[in-house]
């Protein structure tokens, strides 16, 4: 079996290296059109909130958000805010509140911290000359660098790393990162969970996204700071608790002169959905119709390709080849060469949106959430999945043609 | 033994009987030329031996198998241990090596070794210096060389040859008939579709066809 396995494999990579040497444009289209399913993909990915992974992470009918609003002339500011939420905090019904869910910090005083997925940005305050700068999650430390030089007049306050880097950096103080040194001030509780937080301020747009706490890294402001957002998460110690804490925030609210919505999970959930589906509609519409084409094309390319050597597979079958073991050696053939493509393209796009995210000042919320979809690899098992069916059709094409075809017509025309 | 019996071939569009009740033996070694003007069947008998093609009626035998009978799988089986094929225009894969397109029958057969065997085998033919060189590299008669030895490897006991000189010049012509004669002389059975007098006139025997039948 490992020798019949050997010696198609070989027929297969000599098949590939053939073509490819003929043709060098072949590989390069290949690979451009997997990039292009995978740019599809992205983009049809953002129209799919996901909405069960964020009830999985979170107890959603204890689990809610809080928005601010006030009038502009208002004598209120984002440090108001900050400090109506510490009343807020002290509500009875709360179990927690602020920019996580889940306190889950052993080490650390649970002080309001804001917890990036993992990208890196900055948002201007009116009127302020707070920057709010992102830590990169550990695991984008290692795809990006720290965008020190956008945040030099607010460096890092700390970070809390996840509870598997505990091991780790246990007996370290700092995090020595390229760019400088950051403080470790604790490790979260093993297990728990986190709901990211958004670009905080009201002209950035809002992105939410799930991360496993692995590997998080947070800002981490002290007692003296607080965290100018005009947005909250909150956790209630019960979810029967939920008017009534709706109804001590609308009262706090109103002492304060402004306006507060308070609306659960669910509804987050849902306005998100509705929130991509209309950014997203038009493009996703394109990218839905760009992939299907290009699909096409490339099953075609390869079909036009088997056609164009039929004759090799004629020569191949009176060398003594089974029509089998040839169709197995085009299979093989069509994966090393869509799968190497796909592996090409996602190294590609990987690198291009960090590089993206990495110019970061201003960064659209979308691309953030681009990042995001990468690392957690749905796109890439999604594409997977594509080129997979793809290699499959590519396959099975030949197999039928040459099933009618009688071998030795491949050869030559066989009329005398 | 090779033995046909009465042995019919037709193509449906356009309608043709190819080869009509055909008849004949041929004898474990012996070296057998098939003659006849274009259109005779000659090409078609040798794909009928061969396996490439299948009978429409009449019997095929090699010893005492009824190859005709064969089901695919086994079909291929046989042509696998027992034929190997020489094309007129030597059908050499034109993106591969000499080694490479020498290497074709010995990946079809799984076997790993093959370094050693196709270097035998192009050493016999005398192109072994020209291992690494692409095919379209070579000489006529070097490609009809490298195409034996194509067919060496597969170390069959029946070589079918159609018209291997056809491209080629008189003295090329000459060498690959004398690489096909050593074969012969090592005990495979060689069956040769020609036009050429001079090149039949070399075998044990000559079998002549006309509009499909055996005449001689």
């Amino acid at each position: 079996m490992i020798k019949k396995l050997r010696c198609t494999w070989h027929i297969a990579c000599n098949m590939l290296l053939g073509k490819l040497i003929k043709n060098f444009l072949l590989l390069l289209l290949l690979i451009a059109t997997c990039l292009l399913i995978g740019i599809s993909l992205l983009v049809i990915n953002f129209k799919y909130f996901d909405a069960m992974e964020i009830r999985k992470l979170c107890d959603a009918e204890r689990t809610g958000r809080i928005t601010l609003d006030w009038d502009v002339d208002a004598d209120f500011s984002l440090e108001d805010a900050a400090k109506w939420f510490r009343k807020v905090e002290e509500i009875e019904y709360i179990e927690g509140i602020g920019n996580f869910v889940d306190c889950g910090i052993e080490e650390v005083d649970p002080v309001i911290a804001r917890m990036q997925e993992g990208h890196h940005y900055t948002s201007l305050y009116d009127g302020t000359d707070l920057i709010e700068d992102t830590v990169m999650n550990r695991g984008m430390l290692d795809v990006f660098d720290l965008q020190w030089e956008s945040r030099a007049n607010a460096p890092v306050e700390g970070i809390i790393l996840g509870w598997q880097y505990r091991e780790k950096f246990q007996d370290q103080e700092v995090l020595h990162c390229a760019e400088g040194d950051i403080p470790i001030l604790g490790f979260t509780c093993r297990g728990s969970r986190w709901l990211s937080h958004e670009v905080a301020g009201r002209s950035m747009p809002e992105i939410t996204a799930l991360v496993d706490t692995g590997y998080m890294c947070f800002d981490l402001y002290d007692d003296s700071e607080e965290d100018p957002s005009d947005q909250r998460w909150f956790r209630l110690r019960n979810a029967d608790d939920y008017e009534k804490f709706t109804a001590e925030v609308e009262r706090l609210a109103q002492e304060q002169g402004i306006m507060a919505r308070v609306y659960p999970m669910t509804e987050y959930i849902r306005l998100e959905a509705e929130r991509n589906e209309k950014i997203f509609a038009e493009l996703i519409r394109y990218a839905q119709g760009a992939m299907g084409v290009i699909i096409l094309f490339l099953v075609l390319i390869k079909l036009y390709s088997f056609w164009r050597n039929k004759r090799q597979y004629g020569v191949f079958y009176s060398s003594g080849m089974t029509g089998r073991k040839i169709i197995a050696s085009i299979w093989m053939e069509n994966c090393a060469l869509f799968y190497t493509a796909l592996l090409i393209a996602y190294i590609i796009l990987w690198n291009s949106f960090a590089v993206l995210a990495r110019i970061g000042h201003g960064s659209y919320g979308a691309l953030e959430g681009i990042v995001q979809t990468l690392l957690r690899g749905r796109v890439f098992a999604e594409e997977f999945m594509i080129i997979s069916v793809c290699c499959i059709v590519t396959s099975v094409i030949p197999a039928f043609v040459f099933n009618r075809i009688p071998p030795l017509s491949m050869v030559k025309d066989f009329y005398e | 033994m090779i033995r046909l019996d009465s042995v019919e071939k037709e193509y449906k569009k356009p309608y043709k009987k190819v080869l009509d009740k055909v008849s004949f033996e041929i004898q474990n070694q012996e070296m057998v030329a098939v003659m006849g003007k274009s259109g005779a069947g000659k090409s078609t008998l040798l794909s009928l031996l061969g396996c490439l093609e299948k009978l429409d009626g009449g019997t095929y035998w090699y010893d005492d198998v009824e190859v005709s009978k064969l089901r695919k799988r086994e079909m291929h089986q046989f042509r696998k241990q027992h034929i190997s094929y020489i094309f007129q225009n030597f059908e050499l894969i034109p993106q591969y090596t000499v080694y490479e397109n020498v290497e074709v029958p010995l990946l079809a057969r799984d076997i790993t070794n093959r370094k050693k065997i196709i270097h035998k085998a192009l050493e016999e033919v005398g192109i072994l210096e020209h291992r690494r060189k692409k095919i379209n590299k070579l000489s006529g008669g070097e490609q009809q060389r490298c195409a034996i030895a194509r067919a060496l490897v597969a170390d069959t006991d029946i070589i079918l040859a159609d018209e291997p000189t056809g491209a080629l010049d008189e003295k090329t012509a000459d060498e690959i008939m004398d690489i096909l004669t050593g074969l012969n002389q090592k005990g495979k059975s060689v069956i040769i579709v020609t036009h050429d007098k001079d090149i039949a006139n070399k075998c044990h025997r000559i079998i002549r066809m006309k509009d499909g039948k055996i005449v001689e």
